[in-house]
């Protein structure tokens, strides 16, 4: 009796096991062919586009949406299904933003998901995809009074979800106003009405030459938080704005970005714009420091008392990545991937080898066996040495990893290219183990 | 709809035992309006408060051997299980571009499963029953007891986020000693589980111990109103494969739900304490992200001198805990009255007071109501 109450207490404690290890593979769902190349295998020689795709999401219900920016300026989103099947990939039909510079990303990239949605930012909208269906709509296309066509020129990724209803933060603008420059509505968006629900006009009201660096949010704080740069009282001035889920601004803080200087905008003048972009999105640790990489190689953090764009360390900086509630810069040193803890007020520490990069490359040679769910029935294929389709190394990216599950995110692989009218390869989708370092 | 219900259930209550060319039949039944208050201020307006009469219910059991070892039991319940029904849906074009705008829907309440048990019974010997057809899965202490023998006027929240409704399986359940060891077997559809969407095959099965060492002990929340103490314990488990398949008729996952469940119970001069844990795991072939939950809840009701019963009950349940926990905690208040103590039963009459809340920990949003029931069962 003592036995059999024993084994009932253990069963009853609930023995969780199924999650994968540090670098370790689960199934490799291949779901098609993408326009250009694997950026590893993407040299300045050659005439081929490397691949655009940013870190792939997962909703509550275990639909997996992958966001494939296309050489013709527009995005396409897949979502694969929890048990099994992909979709064909929806074009959400939107507009690349005013003033986007060259070589500037097109998608912005994922906002949050639910239990079978996920939304994300792309050019300038703002853009559900179902889960269940694979359908994808842009969220704010129009002013539901004035029938203005809207530009969402920031889109916080922060998801606000209750039972009753689901929220986010977004500046919007005309387009007219988006290509003049004028400064933005701060509105909070209904995400199952697909409007806005309440809005402010953008503070203070005599700036000009507004610009959006960048977005990021710390979930743990329920905050989202935008980066812009306008000119005020003959100067420029550059701040990280918090936003709660109420829509109100509960900080601004003034930033060091260089040059003060004002910023002249003519509508007609395609000068880019003289601050640098935030490339992914900004990422917060648990003692509510943001950082993230800006387009011209520095690291940008700040915490509540202000920050500035700093030098990077001595190594080629790539990615940020959160885990455990602490943020690193992720990169290249000596050619494999390595990291350093972002600590302080906002330094990064010394950097060391990023071991689960490594060993999920490592994984990845010789044959390996993908699922290929292009169609049903799915059959297993063999891939020989297939490469990370996103940046130089898994992992490395400067987008946050999906929570897939615990110590686990999703990923993306390519396998074969193919030559048609341009160079096609074909992508699979995978979760992978994953540990920092 | 319901008037015709309440019309059978008077009509049936004058004959409540009846007996002819052999077969013994009894009929049960209970009727139990509630006025109920929820508030939710984080919620959107008009889901903000919520005042009105729609947790109230009608039962009908109707119980009955045909043979010493052959019987059957059949239970409706009217007002359990009610949704909103789509009886209209139309694409609505708003500016006459030849897209759908917007969807315009008409729905109507409409009842859901009114059958809670509809069971053969086959009794071979004392000590072995059998059980065919549609029934509560026997999962934890409190999936044992009768609906008009809970404590509260629902289930916890716990239990019913780790099984609720009935399915339709086959049980086999045994009592020895005295029912001192009570011990239940079954394989079931596993509708129940609430994971059967789409095309999806499988079986559930399920299996259950309680001890009792001080003697027989019922599973009726209600009904110990003296005597000696009385303790159990016991664990249920359910082990649920199955297979989904895509639209075109391919396996594509082969997913093993598995959930266990611990309970301990303890009454005494009309005190009554139980407490459960649950958990559950989810594994599949194809996603390598396992799904966790967990949850517990304790519970206690005191019977005093004048049909008094002060009650308390608390509880937490966390699922996804593998990749974005949601956490989810009830505090449940109340005072049950007994006006009829010198009816048949003496929990004939019951007037429930009682203050609920649940707070979504994680989404950080509450919610606050009050309830009055009145049941009279007979």
């Amino acid at each position: 009796m003592k036995r059999a109450l024993l084994v009932t207490l253990l069963a009853a404690g609930g023995c969780k096991s199924g999650t994968l290890n540090s670098g370790e593979w689960g199934k490799l769902r291949y779901f098609g062919e993408l326009s250009g190349v694997a950026p590893v295998l993407d040299t300045d020689d050659d005439l081929q586009l490397p691949l655009e795709l940013i870190p792939p999401v997962s909703d509550r219900s275990g639909n997996v949406y992958v966001l494939h920016e296309r050489s013709t300026n527009d995005s396409v989103v897949y979502v694969g299904e929890a048990l099994g099947g992909w979709s064909r990939g929806c074009p959400p039909q939107e507009n690349p933003l005013p003033h986007r510079a060259a070589g500037e990303a097109h998608v912005h990239g994922f906002l949050g998901t639910s239990e079978d949605m996920a939304w994300f930012w792309a050019g300038d909208a703002l853009v559900q995809v179902s889960g269940a269906t694979g359908e994808c709509k842009q969220v704010l296309d129009k002013d539901p009074l004035t029938l203005t066509d809207l530009r969402v020129v920031a889109a916080l990724p922060y998801v606000h979800e209750t039972p009753a209803r689901r929220t986010l933060n977004a500046w919007v603008q005309g387009s007219n106003d988006a290509q003049s420059r004028n400064p933005p509505y701060q509105v909070v968006v209904d995400l199952d009405l697909r409007r806005y629900v309440s809005y402010a006009p953008f503070e203070p009201a005599e700036a000009t030459c507004v610009d959006v660096l960048g977005v990021g949010a710390n979930a743990e704080h329920e905050e989202g938080v935008v980066v812009v740069a306008y000119n005020l009282d003959g100067a420029r001035v550059a701040e990280a704005r918090k936003i709660n889920p109420e829509g109100m601004t509960t900080d601004r803080i003034t930033l060091e970005l260089g040059d003060t200087d004002p910023f002249v905008c003519d509508a007609r003048d395609a000068e880019d714009t003289p601050e640098p972009k935030i490339l992914g999105q900004l990422q917060a640790n648990d003692a509510g420091i943001y950082a993230g990489l800006l387009s011209n190689g520095q690291l940008l953090s700040f915490h509540t008392g202000g920050g500035s764009a700093k030098d990077l360390p001595n190594f080629d900086v790539q990615g940020m990545v959160k885990q455990d509630g602490a943020l690193w810069v992720t990169g290249t040193a000596d050619g494999r991937p390595v990291a350093g803890e972002v600590i302080g007020a906002g330094m990064v520490s010394s950097v060391i080898r990023w071991k689960a990069s490594e060993r999920a490359a490592a994984n990845l040679q010789g044959s390996v066996e993908i699922l290929d769910e292009r169609y049903s029935p799915a059959e297993p294929v063999r891939w020989t040495n297939p490469v990370t389709a996103i940046g130089s190394w898994p992992f490395v990216t400067p987008h946050p990893l999906d929570v897939y599950a615990i110590e686990t995110t999703g990923w993306l692989i390519a396998g074969p290219s193919f030559e048609s009218i341009e160079t096609r390869t074909a992508v699979a989708f995978g979760p992978v183990g994953m540990t920092v370092p | 709809m319901m008037s015709l219900f309440f019309a059978a259930v008077s009509a049936l209550t004058c004959t409540a035992n009846a007996e002819s060319k052999g077969v013994i039949l009894r009929t049960h039944g209970y009727v139990a309006p509630q006025f109920q208050a929820v508030w939710r201020p984080e919620a959107r307006p008009v889901d903000q408060s919520r005042v009105g009469m729609t947790k109230s219910k009608a039962g009908l059991i109707f119980k009955g051997h045909v043979s010493p070892k052959w019987g059957f039991k059949i239970h409706f319940v009217l007002g359990q299980d009610t949704f909103s029904a789509l009886t209209k849906a139309s694409p609505i074009d708003e500016d006459n571009d030849g897209t759908t705008d917007s969807v315009y829907t008409e729905s109507k309440d409409a009842l859901g499963n009114m059958v809670v048990e509809s069971t053969v019974l086959y009794k071979p010997v004392d000590e072995l029953h059998l059980k065919l057809g549609r029934m509560r899965i026997p999962f934890t202490s409190q999936a044992q007891s009768p609906n008009t023998d809970l404590l509260f006027p629902e289930r916890s929240g716990p239990n019913e986020t780790f099984l609720s409704g009935s399915d339709m399986g086959a049980l086999a359940k045994t009592s020895l000693l005295d029912d001192r060891i009570q011990g239940s077997v079954g394989v079931f559809n596993g509708t129940s589980t609430n994971i059967f969407k789409t095309e999806r095959q499988g079986i559930l099965y399920t299996g259950r111990i309680d001890i009792n060492p001080l003697g027989a002990f019922g599973f009726s929340e209600t009904s110990e109103w003296a005597g000696p103490l009385l303790i159990g314990v016991g664990s249920g488990a359910i082990y649920n494969p199955y297979t989904a398949y895509d639209s075109a008729g391919y396996a594509t996952v082969s997913v093993k739900d598995t959930r266990y469940s611990l309970s301990g119970r303890a009454s005494f001069y009309g005190l009554y304490v139980v407490g459960e844990f649950l958990t559950r795991q989810q594994l599949d072939s194809m996603s390598s992200r396992p799904e966790w939950g967990s949850g517990w809840y304790g519970q206690a009701g005191w019977h005093l001198p004048l049909g008094l019963e002060p009650m308390f009950r608390m509880g937490e349940s966390t699922v996804d805990e593998s990749f974005d926990p949601q956490t989810t905690r009830w505090i449940d208040l109340g005072l049950n009255y007994y006006p009829a103590l010198k009816a048949k039963r003496k929990d004939q009459v019951k007037v429930t007071l009682h203050y609920l809340s649940e707070d979504r920990v994680d989404e950080d949003e509450r919610a606050r109501g009050l309830s009055t029931r009145v049941q009279v069962s007979w």
